[in-house]
């Protein structure tokens, strides 16, 4: 079963070998004519007026931590979608059929952990910190 | 295990390097093709060799030729190592994605003239090949987690470019991947609970007849996978990262082959969507009617056409083809159709529109689902 | 006296060599002595060693890939490289899962550690902007001497312990599916269902603890 896992290494090899090529391309051709104004960073054209830090924005980081947190319970949902019949069936689930009767199981599983976590989107949506961004 | 090597190699050349790359070099001419025959103009249609135009399709090719001979910028003050890994960075997962998608039927070398009803059963088991790069049992979550790697690239070439504007443009290209990621993954959680599985063969072949699709079956939820794909890939009208005439981007100081590198990688992604969401959405290499030992329903019509195994195969390779061209064509329709999102707008879409939908997409298929199987 | 006559000492001209040789002069007489009383015991614990194989082989390999991601992490002076090698470090440990066949915690590994968690890293680093070299001078402060000796003296204690375990006599086989989406699912969701409906209690003080944090100094802290 993990010998399915060898044809990403040869996937691999040959993608980094492209990308090899690209950048080993990009040094090899090409002229190299540096000039000065070459090297000021570009402000749409004009003498660089920005200093050279930015200031830091919170709300990116607000975005990449509500992203974390979203993720991992996406994590939890993947199992859970990928077994959702057998919760659901009191039985066994042959051949994608239930035999057996039919249980809420399944979908209370989750609505619990579901509601908390709409109740975190919900808190996060009434606090602004989904604003401006 | 040689011959395991050069399958799989062939299969790479084959799927990755002649569709894959070669289908977005195709688009990047097509883009401006479709946009000028949208806009009811010309295009570009003039590259060639002495006389030989094809209707312009050449011109992919003048593109790489131009942009590979231009100047490696060296920007200065700006870290060279990150600078020269973030196009790598950014091209690496839209390859490697393509590793678990499903390009055709399963494919028995030894039977390949007779007429096969069964191919999994009558088949020999070394001599059984899946037209897939590598048949993973998680599927579609390593496509999520590789495809979650594309972060680094644009955020990676917006710091290393020494421009507080690049920086920026990198840090919003990155958030709005994030966001629509979160919505990518919710809104195809519809898709295994219908199906039941990751894997993206085993979900193609419950998609046997058109009623048995997942647009069919999942419409909200192929809606919400196609915006949140299409923003993810920051395609218009979510292109405010590239933004292109209004704001700085996070690729401003690369030139040239990088650049190149770039862009291929963009198009490479718009080729991923399109197969991804043939395969999960719109029946992958199914051919309606069409089942493994020939047509037994052409359209509505009972026929029993018996075809030879390498013709079937052949058949629902080219419905995969054409079923991802398809999307493609619109993607690149939706970008000259629809204005340009504010990114504010862009941002609340995802995280207050797309993704309550979502959820609530996914509650509403548990729950027909249970309402269904308690009927039965 | 003249300040140009005065040596600067070796520790602030040159801090990582002088703390590594600080560290190996401390640990030697400990490591010499401890590697001679366990070797006979490692020599007849490696004849029961299991024949390579493939599963063996990944391990290794993805094992030594992570090893040498973490020391890359710990020496760069460049915050971003840094972050950058560790989420090599995560990958290569999503490979040691998968040699051992979990193969859903290998996709967990990349889509939440890798995919996640560094982001929000190389935010942080990336905005902080503090890219000024990094002075890797020795330790401050005898605690912090100690403490890293101490984890060093631990380290080197587990691998040579391990080295002298026997292998067990069979090894174990796993189930086909196992690590499986499946099975952890059906595991995630009968045993341990009372865990994973907590987890969703976390993930809201995580959610609301974020908002805390990062709110706006003036404006937003008569609301919460």
């Amino acid at each position: 079963m993990l010998t399915s896992y060898l044809p990403l290494l040869v996937l691999l090899i040959v993608a980094v070998g492209l990308v090899g090529v690209f950048t080993i391309l990009a040094s090899l051709l090409g002229p190299s004519r540096p000039t000065p104004e070459k090297d000021i960073p570009y402000e749409s054209g004009l003498d660089p007026a920005s200093s050279p830090k930015i200031h830091f924005n919170m709300q990116f980081y607000r975005i990449a931590l509500l992203f974390l947190v979203f993720d991992i319970e996406a994590a939890f949902f993947y199992p859970w979608a990928v077994l959702y019949r057998d919760l659901s069936c009191k039985g066994q689930v042959i051949g994608g059929a239930c035999h057996g009767g039919a249980t809420a199981f399944g979908i209370l599983v989750m609505a619990v952990f579901l509601t908390i976590l709409i109740l975190a989107l919900t808190y996060v949506w009434r606090k602004r910190a989904l604003e401006w961004d | 295990m040689l011959t395991f090597i050069i399958a799989t190699a062939i299969k790479v050349v084959f799927f990755v390097v002649l569709f894959g790359l070669t289908l977005s070099a195709i688009l990047t001419w097509m883009e401006r093709r479709q946009s000028a025959m949208m806009q009811d103009r010309l295009g570009p249609v003039r590259a060639n060799i002495g006389k030989v135009r094809l209707w312009g399709l050449l011109h992919p090719l003048a593109d790489a030729l131009k942009l590979v001979v231009k100047e490696d910028f060296r920007p200065p003050h700006a870290y060279r190592a990150l600078y020269v890994l973030a196009p790598m960075l950014a091209l690496l997962p839209a390859l490697l994605v393509f590793a678990v998608i499903p390009f055709g039927p399963p494919v028995c070398i030894d039977q390949l003239g007779a007429a096969l009803a069964d191919v999994g059963g009558m088949c020999k088991p070394d001599q059984l090949h899946y037209l897939q790069i590598a048949n993973l049992d998680i599927g579609l979550l390593f496509v999520f987690g590789i495809a979650s790697l594309g972060v680094y690239g644009a955020v990676l070439a917006g710091w290393s470019s020494n421009n507080n504007y690049a920086l920026l443009g990198g840090l919003r290209a990155a958030a709005q991947m994030l966001s629509y990621e979160v919505t990518m993954g919710m809104a195809v959680m519809g898709i295994f609970l219908v199906y039941g599985s990751l894997e993206p063969m085993s979900i193609v072949e419950q998609q046997s007849t058109m009623l048995d699709w997942g647009i069919v079956k999942q419409p909200l939820g192929f809606i919400l996978f196609f915006f949140a794909a299409i923003a993810e890939t920051k395609r218009a009208p979510f292109d405010i990262p590239e933004g292109e005439s209004e704001i700085v981007g996070y690729f401003v100081e690369y030139s040239g082959t990088r650049f190149m590198v770039f862009y291929l990688g963009e198009f490479i992604e718009i080729v991923f969507v399109g197969t991804l969401i043939t395969t999960l959405y719109l029946g992958g290499w199914q051919f309606p009617g069409l089942a493994s030992d020939g047509f037994h329903s052409f359209f509505g019509f009972n026929v029993n056409w018996l075809m030879p195994h390498w013709a079937v195969v052949a058949l629902q390779m080219g419905a995969f083809v054409t079923k991802v061209f398809i999307v493609c064509f619109f993607q690149l329709a939706i970008r000259w159709t629809l204005p340009r999102l504010r990114y504010d707008q862009l941002m609340a879409l995802g995280w207050k529109g797309l993704l309550p939908a979502s959820i609530f997409n996914v509650v509403l298929t548990a729950a027909v689902m249970l309402a269904l199987q308690s009927v039965k | 006296m003249d300040l140009l006559s005065q040596k600067t000492p070796l520790s602030q001209r040159r801090p990582f060599i002088s703390s590594l040789m600080a560290t190996i002069a401390l640990l030697v007489p400990w490591l010499a002595t401890s590697v001679a009383w366990a070797t006979p015991q490692a020599a007849a614990a490696a004849k029961t060693a299991p024949a390579f194989n493939g599963a063996l082989w990944t391990f290794y390999i993805f094992g030594a890939l992570t090893i040498a991601g973490a020391l890359l992490t710990i020496t760069r002076r460049n915050p971003v490289t840094a972050a950058l090698w560790l989420v090599f470090t995560l990958f290569a440990t999503a490979g040691v899962y998968l040699s051992l066949h979990a193969t859903f915690m290998a996709a967990i590994q990349v889509l939440v550690y890798a995919g996640a968690i560094m982001v929000l890293f190389m935010f942080v680093v990336m905005m902080v902007g503090n890219t000024e070299r990094q002075e890797f001078g020795i330790m401050r402060g005898l605690f912090s001497k100690v403490v890293a000796l101490g984890a060093i003296a631990l380290l080197g204690w587990r691998l040579i312990s391990l080295l002298m375990r026997q292998a067990p006599a069979k090894a174990a086989m796993v189930s086909d599916g196992y690590g499986s989406v499946h099975s952890m699912g059906g595991v995630l969701f009968r045993e341990y269902l009372f865990p994973f409906e907590a987890i969703s209690v976390l993930l809201l003080v995580a959610i609301v603890g974020a908002v805390v944090i990062s709110r706006r100094s003036t404006e937003e802290k008569e609301e919460v």
